[in-house]
């Protein structure tokens, strides 16, 4: 299993990812849903406007590819983006979301991640 | 303001539900209970609930599971309530042992944020 610090987790590059990002509860089974925006080595960011405490462990279940086995993985949001201008508005471009943190992703995971990145 | 029980065996699912709450829009006020048998032991007084939301994972494999939805539908609390059971796409539900909930609406996870606010919205009326 690896896991990467939040410094490390903010210089892993980035590749745009648009897959459903499953929020499971203890016993398995899916509960919420968000899309994702972009995904890296150390984590994935989803767009939300939802408050989760930052440190919330969470459990994920998203594929990298339409019929790929899905990687399941604990998460910890480590990022709720709520940038302002200085005027308090938000960028255009802005969209809210959370940025969450790989804690103990299976060797193979990590492997097809760094793959798709890198394709 | 009104009044639900939210009932999951998941405290997980408690915490998410609790975070979409802001995108219903209205006053809320949240029981949230992990079991059958802690929605049979709801006080008898107090404010009526106007909603009742079952996950599926607290009925599953349970003995007196219809004795139990008869006895729900007959709590002075919970008679006048609307009833939502939310499943997981493979569960296997037996939804005649539900008729006893008159009106009893059936929704499958996982939800988006909004779908799940808007369930409960439309649940409260």
């Amino acid at each position: 299993m690896v896991a990467l610090t939040p410094h490390e987790m903010r210089i892993s590059p980035r590749k745009a990812l648009k897959t459903r990002v499953i929020f499971e509860d203890e016993f398995g089974e899916g509960f919420l849903y968000f899309l994702s925006k972009d995904i890296s080595l150390s984590g994935i960011f989803v767009e939300s406007e939802l408050h989760f405490s930052e440190g919330a462990k969470v459990f994920l279940k998203f594929s990298l590819h339409e019929d790929d086995e899905p990687i399941q993985v604990t998460g910890e949001i480590t990022r709720l983006d709520e940038r302002l201008h200085a005027r308090g508005r938000r960028p255009r471009s802005f969209h809210p979301g959370l940025g969450i943190r790989f804690l103990g992703i299976a060797h193979h995971d990590l492997a097809r991640v760094e793959a798709f990145i890198e394709n | 303001m009104k009044y639900l029980v939210f009932a999951s065996k998941s405290k997980l699912v408690h915490n998410l539900t609790d975070a979409i709450l802001p995108l219903v829009g209205l006053s809320l006020d949240v029981s949230y209970l992990t079991s059958m048998d802690e929605i049979l032991k709801i006080s008898h007084k107090g404010k009526k609930f106007a909603l009742l939301i079952l996950d599926w994972n607290i009925c599953d494999g349970q003995r007196e599971f219809k004795r139990d939805l008869a006895t729900i539908a007959q709590h002075p609390r919970l008679s006048g309530a609307r009833y939502v059971v939310m499943h997981a796409p493979r569960a296997v539900l037996d939804r005649d042992a539900f008729r006893v909930l008159v009106g009893c609406q059936f929704h499958r996870k996982p939800f988006l944020p909004e779908q799940l606010a808007a369930i409960i919205r439309e649940g409260l009326g």
